[in-house]
């Protein structure tokens, strides 16, 4: 169920102004969802209402309101879509961004490093691979880390870079766009939904910032994999050869057209980005394996309409706003494509 | 570059890839257990015995069995004053303590002395000795020093800092893992102290039968939707395929068990009592198939309708027609030679890991004791060993998955025999 959606499909201008309204609904919860709790006097997300155990129905009467009901601990669900409208997008805009951050510069640098055939010396992968190990033997022997760190990093990135400057051209070495799909293959035969479960287990206290980390680990990849194939499309186009002949220099042709011209694709991507985060937290936390229950999540929601028999309001409400999220981001994402090559 | 070269080239690369994935699991198993020997023993009702007795002749032996008297890999980097033989001190948690007070700098010979003085004494063989150490602090250490003056605990060496390389050998846990797998020993359960082979054989007969039940469900309804949807261009049947995929799996599954499943309703109950007939293993793999299949389905439909919007443009129908060729003819006989090699066999190779993946949420909910929920359940008892096994082999099946996909795709389409990555 991890598989991934590409529309090319138009949707009509109003199912596209609805999703962008949706999402900034649920942006705007996300931001001020603790002053509009105080403003409606609701209780607090992770506050139990002794009352409700086992679960109350919406407008049940109980000492305080509950709107939309509770969940089987008392808990009030109003406010906890609100709260989980925080986690879900923050953890998914700081997951998305970060992967995307990362494979857009590991894949445009492998694509523009290896564009005329040139490859990446062995000395250097091997300089990386020593540097790698001093860091870890530091990191797991030595005390008094910080300062040996920083000197190491500062020492060896000094040795890479002179080696990168005067290696170039070396046929002793590998291509650096099939060095990186050989990384990305080996994350990706691995079952994504299988890894990031065994690492969010190994985690030692799985929280939102950990799942945003694993999210990263595993998700970069794809990022950097669309990146390359992305720059490498763009060297091959007509305008590239123009900007050439036309005497810009690499420099600003890589930041000036390359870059400015890949953006706009992979963007929408890291959009779907998100909803593939909400949609891993959602089943970690309906797996229980998720975030501190003191962290509202809308999956967690969803998997309470198990324990309490005959609870609609929490697999409808939490199910729809869930839904109507994904639909949106992907409606949006889609509105963004469009306008690109309409 | 030759198709059989390539194939060649493909498999060498798949093993390069394969032993990658083992190094990545291995290690993170490392990082991630706590004592394996330990909970090993306690499935395996040996502990009840070694208890009792105060020296460390059944860890050992254990220890031996699961390869944990090894060093960890082929060869091994440290501070030249640490010990060669770290790996033979026993248990888990007296070695991470060693290790603990090596690194501030201790003297091998103090810590065993101040070991052999404390360790006993104070940690006596039982259950709360799993993490006694794990996060300890050496000014805690200290503390409990501070009772016993006769060892020196803040005796530091001047070459604490630089490293020593040292061969191990073939002798080493990551060869009794790995060389294990290749005789398909995954080494044991540490939840029931059974073979993981074993385990995860039976747990693949539970799920094979359902997940192929899925496949070809989905196969035969994705194929029918995408007809229609290419044929008739409706965009409504469009729509929705585009809202079922973009429902996530938890909450169809939920939907599905508390609304569908259960007393006077179309399915019974979550639940894996069987009576061993058909009809029985039917009626409670149904709805799980029906879970499985539906939004596989209508992503196959959907890939299926582009591929054959494709195959439109091509002016074969057109041509076919013009022969005189009757609809069903030019349907079976080039759309959907055209349409299907590329999206169904593609999609099928993509859907095989997707049902593994899957199967966690489906088989969790509806208890059926298959891979999925084996997994899910090492993992929360983590049991390494077996999480690693189904990791291992699921990507085993991945990659070579992928390559029949190409052979396969190029023996039915020669457009395929281009050089192509599986990647992204």
């Amino acid at each position: 169920m991890l598989l991934s959606t590409q529309h090319k499909e138009s949707s009509s201008p109003w199912a596209q102004r609805l999703a962008f309204v949706w999402l900034a609904v649920v942006l705007v919860a996300a931001l001020l969802g603790g002053w509009f709790i105080d403003l409606l006097g609701l209780p607090e997300a992770s506050a139990i209402d002794a009352r409700c155990m086992g679960g109350c129905a919406p407008f049940q009467s109980s000492e305080s309101l509950h709107f939309l009901g509770t969940d089987s601990l008392g808990r009030d669900v109003l406010s906890q879509l609100i709260g989980g409208a925080r986690t879900a997008l923050f953890g998914g805009i700081a997951a998305s961004g970060l992967s995307f951050l990362i494979g857009y510069a590991l894949g445009s640098w492998s694509a523009w490093y290896s564009k005329t055939g040139e490859k990446l010396s062995w000395l250097v992968l091997a300089e990386a691979g020593l540097l790698l190990i001093a860091f870890g033997y530091l990191y797991k022997y030595d005390n008094t880390p910080l300062l040996t760190i920083i000197m190491a990093l500062l020492i060896g990135g000094a040795i890479i870079a002179l080696t990168l400057r005067y290696t170039k051209s070396s046929t002793f070495g590998i291509r650096t766009d099939s060095m990186l799909l050989y990384v990305a293959e080996v994350f990706s035969s691995v079952p994504a939904l299988l890894l990031l479960l065994a690492l969010a287990a190994m985690a030692f206290r799985p929280g939102l910032i950990q799942l945003v980390m694993i999210y990263v680990f595993v998700r970069w990849t794809r990022f950097a994999v669309l990146a390359q194939q992305e720059v490498k499309a763009a060297l091959a186009s007509p305008y590239i050869q123009t900007a050439y002949h036309a005497g810009l220099s690499n420099r600003k042709v890589l930041w000036q057209h390359i870059l400015p011209n890949t953006f706009g694709t992979l963007w929408v991507q890291a959009l779907l980005g998100v909803s593939a985060f909400i949609i891993i937290e959602g089943t970690f936390s309906f797996l229980g394996l998720g975030l501190p229950v003191e962290q509202a999540s809308w999956g967690r929601l969803v998997s309470e309409a198990r324990s309490v028999s005959g609870g609609w309001w929490l697999w409808v409400l939490p199910g729809l706003v869930l839904s109507a999220t994904l639909l949106s981001l992907q409606s949006v994402g889609n509105s963004f494509r469009q306008n690109k090559y309409s | 570059m030759s198709w059989g070269r390539y194939i060649v080239r493909r498999l060498v690369s798949a093993f390069g890839v394969l032993l990658a994935v083992v190094l990545l699991t291995f290690w993170l198993s490392r990082y991630a257990s706590d004592d394996p020997v330990y909970a090993y023993l306690a499935s395996t009702d040996e502990l009840e015995q070694a208890g009792s007795s105060e020296d460390l002749t059944a860890y050992r032996s254990a220890a031996h069995r699961l390869g944990q008297d090894l060093p960890s890999f082929f060869f091994s980097l440290q501070p030249s004053h640490y010990p060669d033989t770290l790996h033979l001190v026993m248990p888990l948690s007296r070695k991470l303590q060693a290790q603990m007070l090596l690194k501030n700098g201790v003297e091998w010979s103090a810590i065993e002395r101040f070991q052999s003085a404390l360790w006993l004494k104070n940690n006596r063989y039982s259950k709360s000795l799993r993490n006694v150490t794990r996060f300890e602090t050496f000014g805690k250490v200290q503390a409990s020093y501070d009772q016993d003056p006769r060892i020196d605990l803040s005796a530091t060496r001047s070459d604490f800092f630089w490293p020593s390389l040292r061969w191990n050998g073939f002798q080493n846990s990551f060869w009794h893992f790995a060389g294990g797998m290749l005789d398909g020993d995954f080494g044991y359960s540490l939840q029931t102290g059974e073979a993981v082979s074993t385990q995860i054989a039976r747990a693949f007969k539970t799920t094979f039968p359902i997940a192929l039940l899925a496949l070809i469900l989905s196969v035969i309804l994705g194929t029918w939707l995408g007809t229609i949807m290419a044929k008739h261009k409706s965009a409504w049947l469009k729509q929705g395929c585009y809202v079922l995929l973009s429902l996530p799996g938890f909450w169809i599954v939920s939907f599905a068990m508390t609304q569908l499943s259960g007393r006077s309703k179309p399915f019974p109950g979550p639940g894996w009592i069987l009576d061993g007939s058909l009809s029985d293993w039917l009626a409670h793999t149904s709805l799980p198939i029906l879970i499985l299949a539906i939004p596989a389905a209508a992503y196959l439909a959907l890939v299926m309708d582009e591929s054959l919007q494709q195959a439109d443009r091509i002016p074969i129908r057109d041509f076919a027609r013009l022969r005189g060729q009757n609809e069903r003819r030019v349907w079976f006989g080039d759309m959907y030679r055209l349409g299907l090699v590329p999206s169904v066999v593609t999609v099928v190779g993509l859907l095989v890991p997707a049902f593994i993946g899957g199967s966690v949420v489906v088989e969790y909910v509806f208890n059926i004791p298959g891979l999925g929920r084996m997994v899910f359940e090492s993992i929360l008892a983590r049991d390494w060993p077996v999480v690693l096994g189904v990791v291992v082999l699921s990507s085993f099946a991945t990659i070579f998955g992928y390559i029949l996909l190409d052979v396969v795709n190029a023996a039915l389409d020669p457009r395929f025999r281009k050089l192509t990555s599986h990647v992204a």
